[in-house]
C-alpha cells in the first residue's frame, strides 16, 4: 500500500516582471507515492522545472516570485515553512539534481568537499567523518579511484563524470524524494542511459520517490511510473506510463507523442509537427491554452478552460473532449496504433 | 541596419591589448580588466616548423619568468614615454630661461641665459641629454630650495605613499564589507541605501568633503587636528576622505561582481543542499570573487594616483608630493614640477606591475589543474 | 528575495512597507534628475534672470551673514562673502562657467577618443599597437599632476583647461571604441561590405557607431561630471579658473580661508557642486539599465 509522500494541489507560480506578472505555472497538482516516479514532460517554457523550484524555493536574487497552492511533503505545507525550516529540508528530504554538470559545480572547490557538505550540515558529523561516507557515495554513482579523486575539482572530470557527482551530492542525505532536473539534456546519448540507470537504481536502493522532469518521452519511458504533461504552464495530461503510450488523450500529448520518430515502422513516415507557436505567458487567453493550434478544437476550447477531466483511474485530461458529456470525436490519423 | 550587440567588449578577437572598457565602473560597476599587455595571449606551441623553438617561444610566453620579462620590458617602455611626454610637454610650453632671467631682461640678456643652460640646442640633443642625466640621477635643480629636484620629490614621496595606503586599506574595508553584504542582499533596504550613499561619495568633490570633514571633526568637534602632520591623529581625516570617495567605487564594483556570482547555477546548487544564505555566501561566493575583489581594490589604488589624493594632501596640508606640486607650481619651479610628474608616474608604473603580477600569479595557483 | 505566499487569500509580503515605499518614491522621482540639470542650464544660460542680485556687488557693511540671514538688498540664500556679495547669486553666475567647461572638454575628449578608438580598431597592426602604447602610456601618468604642471607653465586660463582637460577623457572612449570596432571588423558581414566596394569610412561609421553610441552615450554623462570635479580641483587650487570668471570651485577655494567663520562659503557651492554630478551620475545609471536591458 504506497502512502502519498507528496502532494501538489493548484500550485500556481507567478513572475512579476517589468511586463506584467508571467504566470509559468498555472493551477498543477499532482500526488507521488513513497518509492513512485512521476515524469513531468513539456516542452521549455512549459512550467516544469519552476513547478519543482516551488517546491524548494530555489529561486534567483531577482525573482520576485508569487506562489499559491499548497505542496503538501509527509503531511507539511511546504509553502507555509520559513526558510530556516526550508533549509532543513533541501538536501536532506528533498534532493536536487540539475541540468547542467559544467555549471553547477562550485569550480574551485573539490568535489570531495562539495559532496561532503550536505553530510555535514544535516547530520552534524565533522568533515573528517564525513569524508567516508562520501568516498562510498562516489564510488556507488561510478567515480573511479574516489579516495585519490575526492580532492580534484570539478574541471578534472567529463560531462558524465560531473553529472554522477551531482547525483552523488543530491542522494548524500539519502532524501525521501528527488528531483531531477533534465539531468541528462547536456550529456552524450551513450551516458544519458547510464545516468538514467544510475538514478534508478538509486531509487530503488533507497526508496525514493523521484520528480523526473525531461523533454524526451524516451526518458519518461525509461524511469517513471506516471506522467503529467504540461503546456504553457499548464497542466494538460496526468496518466500511467503505459496509458500513455497507448491511449493518450489529450490531442497536445497526441502532438507530442507523434513527434518521435518510430524505428519500428517498415515504412516511412513523415512528422507531424505542431501547427503554431506556444503562447506567450503574461497575455491571459480565454479557453484552452493549446486550442489555437489543436486540431480537433471545438467551439467550446475557445471559450472555456477545461477542467482536469478523470478518464479513469489516475488518469485525466484537462481537454473538453475528455468530459463524458463530450459527443465521441474519432481522430484523424494515428499510425502507430498499428503498431500495437 | 544594426548589430545585434550581445557580445561583451571583452570579447574582441586577437586582442592584443586592454580590451575591455574601465569605463563603466566609473559609476555603475563592470569589472575592470586590467590592461593587458601588447601581444598577451599566447597561442598553443607552433611545433610544426620547428619544434624546439616553437615550444621555446611558447614557453617564453607563458612561462612565469617569461611573462615577468615581458611586463617589466613593457613597463620600461612607457615609463620611457611617460618622461618623454613630460619632457617634450614642458619644453613645449616653458623656458626655463624666462623663470631665472630677472622681470626686466631684455631679450638678448634672454637669449645669453638660454645659451648657458644649453637651452639653443636641437630638440633631439637637448631630450638625450636630459635623459642621460635622469639615468644618472640628476633631474634638475629647484632653485626654489636650493636643492635637486630628486631629493625634494623623494622626500614628499614616503608622506603620499602612507596616505594612500592608509586611504585604500580604509576604502577596502568599506568597499568589500559593504559590496559584499549588498551583493548577497540586492534590491535589499541595505543595498539601496548603500547604492545611494556611495554614488554621492562619488559625485561629491573629494576636496570639498575634506573640508567638509574639517569643519565638523576638526573645527566644531576638535577631534582631529585641522591640517597638517602631526601624530597619528593627523592622519585620520585625510585617510577617511580618501577611503570614502574610493570605497565608493569600490562598493559599486565589489556588489557587482558579488551579484554576479550569486546568479551562477552553482550557487542554486548549494542552496538546495541546505544551506544556508550566509554559508553559501562564504563558503561559496567569496571565495569565487575573492581574486576579482582583490583584483578591483588593487587597481583602485593605482587609480587613486591618476588625482584625488594630490588635492587632499593640499587641503590638510599634507606633506606629500600633492602639496610639493602646488607650492612649486605656485613658484613656477618645473624642475620640482617635472620630476613629481615622473615619480610618481614611474611608481604608478610599478604599482601597475606588481599588481599585475601578483593577480597572474594567484589566478594560476587558483585556476592550475 | 521578494517571496509572496498567498494562501486563501492572504497576500503577505516580507519586504518593509517602508522599503517599498522608498523604491517607489525613488524610481518615480527620477526625473528630478534632468529636472535639475535643466536648471543648471537655465542658470548657465539666463544668469541675470535667475540671480537675486547682482553677483560681483560688494556690499562690505553686509558681509559674511550667514544663510537666509536678510540685508536690505533682500534675503540672501546662501548668505554673504567677504566683501558682502550675495553667494546664492555667485553661485548662479559661476554655472555657465563650469558648465561650458565640463561639457565641451567631454565633447572634444569624446570625439578625440572616438576616432582614436576607430582608428585603433579597424587597421590593427602597428597602428593599435602604437595608440594603444600611448593610451597605455597616457593611463599610467598621473594625469592631475600634468594638468598641474602644464597649467601652471602654460598660465592658467579657460582656453588651456579645455585643451587640458579631455586627457582626462579621452582613453575611455578610445578603449570601448576600439573593442567595438575590432568585433564588427571581425563579422563576415563587413567583410560582405568591402566586398562591395564600401569605403573604409564608411564601413566604419555606418556599422560600429550605432551600436556603440548608446553606451558612449551613458560614458559623456558620466564622464561631464568627472570633468566637472576635475576642473573644480584644479581650479581650487589654484591653477584652474582664475578670477574674476567663476567657477563653482573657485567659490570653494575663495571661501576656504573662512572656513571656520563662514562655512556656508565653501560648503554650499561644495553641495551644489556634489548634487548636480550626483544627477549626472543617477542619470546614467538609469540609462545603462535601460540599455543593458533592452540589449
Amino acid at each position: 500500500m504506497n502512502e502519498t509522500l507528496l502532494e501538489v494541489r493548484d500550485l500556481r507560480v507567478g513572475f512579476r516582471t517589468r511586463r506584467g506578472l508571467v504566470q509559468a505555472v498555472d493551477g498543477v497538482s499532482y500526488s507521488l507515492g513513497r518509492g513512485e516516479a512521476l515524469g513531468i514532460v513539456g516542452e521549455s517554457g512549459s512550467g516544469k522545472t519552476v513547478s519543482s523550484l516551488a517546491m524548494l524555493r530555489l529561486f534567483g536574487l531577482f525573482d520576485h516570485v508569487e506562489i499559491s497552492g499548497e505542496i503538501i511533503f509527509e503531511g507539511r505545507d511546504l509553502l507555509a515553512l520559513s526558510e530556516r525550516k526550508m533549509q532543513s529540508i533541501r538536501g536532506k528530504e528533498i534532493g536536487m539534481v540539475f541540468q547542467d554538470p559544467l555549471t553547477s559545480l562550485n569550480p574551485v572547490m573539490s568535489v570531495g568537499d562539495q559532496v561532503a557538505e550536505s553530510i555535514v550540515m544535516h547530520t552534524g558529523r565533522t568533515p573528517a567523518q564525513a569524508r567516508e561516507r562520501v568516498v562510498e557515495l562516489l564510488e556507488r554513482v561510478g567515480i573511479p579511484d574516489p579516495e585519490q579523486r575526492y580532492h580534484d575539482r570539478p574541471h578534472s572530470f567529463s560531462g558524465g563524470m560531473r553529472q554522477r557527482i551531482m547525483v552523488a551530492i543530491a542522494v548524500a542525505c539519502e532524501p525521501k524524494l528527488l528531483i531531477a532536473d533534465e539531468p541528462t539534456t547536456a550529456l552524450d546519448v551513450t551516458v544519458q542511459a547510464q545516468i538514467l540507470k544510475l538514478l534508478d537504481d538509486l531509487r530503488r536502493e533507497m526508496g525514493m520517490a523521484m520528480v523526473m522532469i525531461t523533454h524526451d518521452f524516451g526518458v519518461v519511458a525509461a524511469t517513471c511510473d506516471k506522467v503529467l504533461v504540461m503546456y504553457a504552464a499548464q497542466p494538460m495530461e496526468e496518466c500511467s506510463v503505459e496509458h500513455l503510450f497507448q491511449r493518450a488523450n489529450h490531442p497536445y500529448t497526441d502532438g507530442l507523442l507523434r513527434l518521435v520518430p518510430r524505428f519500428e515502422r517498415r515504412q516511412h513516415h513523415r512528422l507531424h509537427p505542431i501547427e503554431g507557436q506556444p503562447p506567450e505567458l503574461t497575455i491571459e487567453q480565454p479557453g484552452c491554452v493549446f486550442a489555437p493550434r489543436c486540431e480537433v478544437a471545438t467551439d467550446i476550447c475557445h471559450i472555456e478552460r477545461p477542467a482536469m477531466f478523470r478518464l479513469g483511474p489516475g488518469h485525466a485530461s484537462a481537454c473538453h473532449l475528455a468530459d463524458e458529456r463530450a459527443a465521441r470525436v474519432t481522430v484523424p490519423d494515428r499510425p502507430w496504433e498499428e503498431i500495437r | 541596419m544594426t548589430l545585434r550587440n550581445d557580445v561583451s567588449s571583452d570579447t574582441a578577437p586577437a586582442a592584443p591589448l586592454d580590451t575591455s572598457d574601465d569605463s563603466s565602473p566609473s559609476v555603475t560597476g563592470g569589472v575592470p580588466d586590467p590592461s593587458a599587455g601588447v601581444g598577451d595571449a599566447p597561442e598553443p606551441p607552433d611545433t610544426t616548423s620547428d619544434p624546439v623553438r616553437g615550444r621555446m617561444a611558447w614557453a617564453a610566453q607563458t612561462s612565469i619568468p617569461g611573462i615577468v620579462l615581458r611586463r617589466v620590458r613593457d613597463g620600461v617602455i612607457t615609463l620611457f614615454l611617460v618622461i618623454a611626454v613630460i619632457f617634450t610637454l614642458t619644453d613645449l610650453v616653458g623656458d626655463p630661461a624666462l623663470v631665472y632671467a630677472p622681470v626686466d631682461a631684455s631679450a638678448e640678456e634672454i637669449a645669453r641665459i638660454e645659451r648657458a643652460f644649453g637651452l639653443d640646442r636641437p630638440f633631439p640633443e637637448r631630450f638625450v641629454d636630459y635623459f642621460t642625466n635622469i639615468v644618472q640621477g640628476d633631474f634638475g635643480r629647484s632653485y626654489w630650495q636650493n636643492r635637486p629636484a630628486l631629493d625634494a620629490v623623494l622626500e614628499a614621496l614616503p608622506s603620499t605613499i602612507m596616505l594612500t595606503l592608509a586611504g585604500i586599506v580604509g576604502a577596502a574595508l568599506f568597499g568589500v564589507g559593504a559590496g559584499v553584504l549588498a551583493g548577497a542582499r540586492p534590491n535589499s533596504r541595505f543595498d539601496k541605501i548603500s547604492n545611494f550613499f556611495s554614488v554621492s561619495a562619488l559625485s561629491v568633490p573629494n576636496f570639498w568633503l575634506g573640508l567638509l570633514l574639517i569643519f565638523v571633526f576638526a573645527v566644531r568637534l576638535g577631534w582631529f587636528p585641522t591640517s597638517g602632520k602631526f601624530g597619528w591623529s593627523s592622519i585620520v581625516l585625510p585617510a577617511v576622505t580618501i577611503a570614502i570617495v574610493h570605497g565608493g567605487r569600490i562598493y559599486l564594483l565589489v556588489r557587482s561582481a558579488t551579484v554576479e556570482e550569486m546568479s551562477k547555477p552553482y550557487v542554486r546548487v548549494a542552496r538546495s543542499k541546505g544551506l544556508s544564505s550566509n554559508r553559501v555566501l562564504r563558503r561559496h561566493v567569496l571565495r569565487n570573487t575573492g581574486l576579482t575583489t582583490a583584483t578591483i581594490t588593487g587597481w583602485e589604488y593605482v587609480r587613486m594616483w591618476g588625482g584625488a589624493v594630490f588635492a587632499i594632501e593640499y587641503v590638510f596640508a599634507w606633506p606629500g608630493i600633492g602639496t610639493l606640486m602646488i607650492n612649486a607650481a605656485d613658484r613656477q619651479d618645473f624642475f620640482v614640477l617635472q620630476t613629481a610628474v615622473i615619480i610618481a608616474g614611474a611608481f604608478v608604473i610599478v604599482s601597475n606591475l606588481v599588481i599585475d603580477l601578483m593577480y597572474r600569479a594567484i589566478d594560476r595557483r587558483i585556476g592550475a589543474a | 528575495m521578494s517571496l509572496v505566499i498567498h494562501r486563501s487569500g492572504t497576500v503577505d509580503r516580507q519586504r518593509q512597507p517602508v522599503a517599498r515605499a522608498l523604491s517607489v518614491v525613488t524610481s518615480r522621482l527620477w526625473w528630478l534628475c534632468p529636472a535639475f540639470l535643466g536648471l543648471m542650464a537655465l542658470w548657465a544660460i539666463f544668469p541675470d534672470f535667475f540671480a537675486p542680485m547682482e553677483p560681483g556687488a560688494m556690499n562690505p557693511r553686509h558681509r559674511l551673514l550667514g544663510p537666509f540671514d536678510t540685508s536690505p538688498e533682500g534675503r540672501h540664500l546662501a548668505g554673504t562673502g567677504t566683501l558682502g556679495a550675495d553667494l546664492f547669486s555667485e553661485m548662479v553666475a559661476g554655472a555657465r562657467l563650469t558648465l561650458f567647461i565640463a561639457v565641451v572638454a567631454t565633447a572634444i575628449g569624446t570625439v578625440v577618443g572616438v576616432l582614436i578608438g576607430m582608428l585603433a580598431g579597424y587597421f590593427q597592426g602597428w597602428v593599435d599597437r602604437f595608440l594603444m602604447r600611448l593610451t597605455e602610456a597616457q593611463t599610467a601618468m598621473p594625469m592631475f599632476l600634468v594638468a598641474i604642471l602644464l597649467l601652471s607653465m602654460l598660465g592658467p586660463s579657460v582656453t588651456i583647461l579645455i585643451i587640458v582637460l579631455p586627457a582626462l577623457v579621452w582613453p575611455i572612449f578610445a578603449r570601448v571604441v576600439r573593442a567595438e570596432t575590432m568585433r564588427v571588423r571581425e563579422s563576415t558581414y563587413i567583410e560582405a561590405a568591402v566586398a562591395t566596394g564600401c569605403a573604409t569610412p564608411t564601413v566604419l561609421v555606418r556599422h560600429v557607431l550605432p551600436n556603440v553610441t548608446p553606451r558612449i552615450l551613458v560614458l559623456v554623462v558620466i564622464e561631464v561630471g568627472h570633468v566637472m570635479l576635475a576642473e573644480a580641483g584644479l581650479s581650487f587650487l589654484g591653477v584652474g579658473v582664475q578670477p574674476p570668471d567663476t567657477t563653482w570651485g573657485l567659490l570653494i577655494s575663495t571661501g576656504r580661508p573662512l572656513l571656520t567663520v563662514a562655512w556656508w562659503l565653501t560648503i554650499l557651492p561644495g553641495v551644489l557642486l556634489g548634487v548636480t554630478v550626483l544627477c549626472l551620475n543617477l542619470l546614467a545609471r538609469r540609462f545603462e539599465t535601460r540599455a543593458g536591458a533592452a540589449g
